[in-house]
């Protein structure tokens, strides 16, 4: 450790920057993705189109689980939504969830059966491996915080350099401003986007209240949740009783939300005399994440409770949730999500470069690291952040390029991302680092500027059909992905004019040069 | 349109309190800033700023208003933040007529 506050602070910053860097790219790059989640479902069922009202599609999807699933303790239903036209179903089997992708006006299962934009959310949560993922990002998202506030203090001159960037003032420079400016700019969403992604999972990373205040077992801790979340439980009684069709609990409950859409209906112990379903709105207009929700008795109809009564603290968690979820505020707001999570990765990423570039050029003064381990630094940089968005590419090419009646064909997506990732990885250790960053960005740039080439010549939903019909959700994915693919295939050229032009220079250069105009 | 005006309102504002600042109003206008003129530029960016707060209440709520406007601050320093070194003589027509059209915008709002 240092001997000041300050260079405590710097030491923490960079070292526990540089290592949860590595994963944090990834977790910002996914939550950006996941503000759109919907739409990307959308774009990758493209043979589902916006038909039928939601009392039909959860008419349709109750069907589907009363044959498929009739003996499940519990079934949700996830109808859709303007911003989404298909219908998921989970139902559980032993203590896991097993789902399907309905085409709402049919009822059966799609052809194109994926993970869809969900495939962000969950990586971005728990790194697709379950409570340990979890914890892991729990970890990473607390050095996010820790990066945060140690940053602030190890930066004198916050207000001075509110506006600062010097592009041509040296790599250093320029990518300390940089890193500077996307992280001040952007810290009232970065604090709390941080802040609030720990808070959802606030009880599982702080059990200790809960455990002293509720005890250690499982029945303690679910008391617990009752409180935080009061709800009537029916136990089932285990006598057979038929379910009133599930839409007209979904119309009835659109009543009583004044109109909001119904973001889930959820049944339990379906074909039981208790069946309970419950009924939770989607609502834009309010920061909470939806405190709104009916429970029905199934096969009677009455209504059991109307709302959640929540307790102060909880309701404080549900806000942090809210602004987290950022389900509220309609387009205007989920691009604003979206760019401020992108400009974050790349916060993320000037730091992970800023590393290297600070000791490349005094790597001989400086001796808190060897130039071996600077060395395998920069490549696990370009795996880290080239190597994420290419995964993410990879996911999403694999959609319109793995065989529809494949078994498993959404583990196909899933494998494709992890395999150009690790690819990412392999071709990065091998490459001088200049080279891998140059490379991986142009593939990347590449793959991304001809995602509409490909999604014209494998769909219907393409760009000539959607604008023209003004299907701006569908359209807005391959516009999107066309502004990103020229933005880091210009980038990859800007780079490939700073490669020094004998190859046996760049080691003895430095290839960092690049920022100097 | 009302977040087409906050917007505006909150680019025109960062400029203002931008400018405001000795090193960056040589960067954009060449020559230094008289006392006054920076605590005229410090308020009007302010005022501007709250503006574009209201514009967001306005369009949003009271709750989703305050969150938006966040957004909408940090989009408009970090777009000014990559003009200024590289078109610094745009900043200020930029501002200007960021000002111009979101107090019409307001103005308009105002009125119907």
């Amino acid at each position: 450790m240092k001997n000041t506050f300050s260079q405590s602070m710097a030491w923490l910053h960079t070292w526990g920057g540089l290592l949860f860097g590595w994963i944090l790219f990834a977790i910002f790059l996914t939550g950006s993705l996941s503000v759109f989640d919907r739409e990307i479902t959308h774009w990758m069922q493209p043979e589902i189109s916006h038909t039928v009202a939601v009392t039909e599609a959860v008419n349709h999807a109750a069907d589907y689980l009363q044959t498929n699933a009739p003996d499940s303790p519990s079934w949700m239903i996830v109808p859709p939504t303007d911003r989404n036209p298909g219908t998921t179903v989970f139902w559980q089997e032993g203590s896991e969830f097993e789902h399907a992708v309905l085409n709402t006006a049919t009822g059966t299962k799609t052809p194109r059966q994926t993970e869809g934009g969900h495939f962000f959310v969950h990586f971005h949560f728990e790194l697709l491996s379950g409570v340990i993922g979890r914890w892991i990002v729990g970890a990473v998202g607390m050095m996010m915080l820790i990066g945060l506030l140690t940053g602030i203090v190890i930066h004198k001159r916050i207000f001075k350099d509110f506006f600062t960037f010097r592009p041509g003032s040296g790599a250093q420079r320029s990518w300390l401003d940089a890193h500077n400016a996307l992280g001040v700019l952007t810290l009232p969403f970065l604090l709390v986007i941080t802040f609030s992604g720990l808070a959802i999972f606030a009880y599982m990373y702080f059990p200790g209240p809960i455990q002293l205040l509720y005890g250690g077992n499982t029945e303690d801790r679910e008391e617990f949740f009752h409180e935080v979340r009061p709800h009537v439980h029916l136990d089932p009684v285990g006598e057979w009783a038929k379910l009133l069709p599930l839409g007209g609990f979904a119309e009835r409950a659109r009543t009583a939300f004044g109109g909001d859409p119904v973001w889930y209906l959820t049944v339990d112990h379906p074909g039981d005399r208790n069946a309970v379903v419950t009924v939770g709105a989607l609502n834009e207009n309010q920061v909470t994440l939806s405190n709104q929700q009916v429970m029905f008795n199934g096969v009677t109809g009455e209504v059991l409770q109307n709302g959640i009564p929540l307790q102060p603290a909880a309701h404080i968690q549900r806000v942090l949730t809210g602004l987290h979820f950022a389900q509220f505020g309609g387009y205007a707001m989920h691009w604003l999500y979206f760019l401020s999570g992108l400009i974050g990765a790349l916060m993320i990423a000037s730091g992970l470069v800023l590393f290297v570039v600070k000791r490349r050029r005094r790597q001989a003064a400086e001796e808190d690291v060897s130039a071996g381990f600077l060395k395998f630094a920069e490549k696990m940089n370009v795996a880290a952040v080239a190597g994420s968005v290419l995964g993410c590419l990879a996911y999403l090419w694999s959609n319109r390029l793995v065989p529809l009646d494949w078994p498993d064909r959404a583990g196909w997506e899933t494998s494709a991302f992890f395999a150009v990732w690790l690819l990412s990885l392999v071709h990065a250790m091998w490459r001088p680092s200049l080279r891998g960053w140059i490379e991986q960005i142009m593939a990347a740039g590449l793959l991304s500027l001809t995602l509409p080439l490909l999604n014209l010549l494998t769909t219907d939903m393409h760009l000539l059909s959607t604008i023209p019909a003004g299907d701006w959700q569908l359209a807005g994915i391959d516009l999107t992905a066309v502004f990103i693919g020229a933005s880091l295939t210009y980038l990859s050229l800007r780079l490939a004019g700073r490669l020094p032009a004998p190859v046996e220079a760049v080691a003895a250069e430095g290839p960092w040069e690049f920022a100097d105009q | 349109m009302k977040i087409l005006i906050g917007m505006l309102l909150a680019y025109a504002g960062m400029t203002g309190l931008c400018l405001a600042m000795k090193r960056h109003y040589r960067q954009a206008l060449g020559n230094m800033p008289g006392n006054h003129l920076r605590w005229v530029l410090r308020l009007g960016g302010w005022l501007a700023l709250a503006l574009s707060l209201a514009v967001c209440i306005d369009q949003w709520g009271g709750a989703v208003g305050p969150v938006a406007w966040f957004g909408l601050l940090s989009a408009a320093a970090l777009m000014l933040v990559f003009i200024l070194p590289y078109a610094p003589r745009f900043v200020l027509l930029s501002g200007g007529a960021g000002l111009a059209a979101g107090l019409i915008g307001t103005a308009f709002l105002l009125t119907v």
